[in-house]
């Protein structure tokens, strides 16, 4: 019996009855039909990708993508909340720009929940003079800027809540750079040890009297 | 000092005052910073 190059489907020989055809016909689609049954189903948003190294192992998964969740512009108040985020990601990013302050010699920080006690963390930060590598047992926040100045361009902190909608603590990590007179660098991981619920709310809170630029994006990971 | 408040669901945006104990809370860091009261 012949069969295909690729897949190496049976089909008739020349030389087969025609009287055959029909089932001939019925073995080939069966052996398509066959082949091919992981490419039926999937849902909206998801992607097709190899389960296996198997050919034609294939299963429908949701990518990994990033979806902005909110952004908000950071020129006025003293304190940004991003609150009512729904648990449908699998973890949070807050990218926080060029964050300017009325005042320098003050701090950025990040609270989840509104909670003020109990952040457990260690962290690295250097001004470009010093350099300073501590643990905190039981913070009022993370510090993303241990001194932020008020004319701050070009800076960024990247912060990721993991696990955020799971009912146990969740890791937070910061990386936070500016391009200030020096250097402006800090590092940090932890976290809340007394939250084991729901991260629900993020909020960015300065020391000094109010932001005067800037902009904090919330994005959910798949 | 105010709070802005940015429901992520409905993208209501609201700003407040902070309450008596987010005020506490914000003034203890400030003069842990040796910053005086705004």
């Amino acid at each position: 019996m012949a069969t295909t190059t690729n897949f190496g489907w049976t089909t008739p020989d020349d030389t087969d009855f025609v009287k055959d055809g029909a089932a001939d016909i019925r073995t080939a689609f069966n052996a398509v039909d066959s082949s091919f049954a992981d490419l039926k189903g999937g849902t909206t948003g998801q992607a097709l990708v190899k389960a296996s190294n198997t050919d034609l192992d294939f299963t429908f998964a949701v990518p990994d993508t990033w979806a902005l969740i909110q952004s908000q512009n950071l020129t006025t108040g003293t304190t940004v909340t991003f609150s009512s985020i729904p648990g449908t990601y699998e973890e949070l990013v807050l990218v926080v720009r060029n964050v300017q302050v009325a005042s320098s010699g003050t701090t950025l920080s990040l609270r989840v929940n509104g909670l003020t006690t109990n952040y457990a963390y260690v962290r690295s930060y250097a001004n470009g003079t010093t350099a300073t590598h501590e643990a905190v047992n039981a913070g009022s926040g993370f510090a993303i800027d241990v001194t932020t100045p008020n004319t701050a361009t070009n800076s960024v902190a990247i912060i990721t809540i993991g696990k955020y909608a799971a009912s146990y603590l969740h890791p937070i990590t910061i990386s936070y750079t500016a391009n200030v007179t020096g250097v402006a660098a800090l590092q940090a991981t932890g976290v809340n040890k007394g939250l084991a619920t729901a991260v629900t709310s993020v909020s960015l809170i300065t020391t000094s009297t109010a932001y005067v630029g800037g902009v904090a994006e919330l994005y959910g990971r798949n | 000092m105010t709070v802005i408040e940015v429901n992520v669901q409905t993208g209501e945006v609201i700003e407040r005052p902070m309450t008596a104990e987010e005020l506490a809370v914000w003034e203890a860091d400030r003069a842990a910073l040796g910053i005086e009261d705004a």
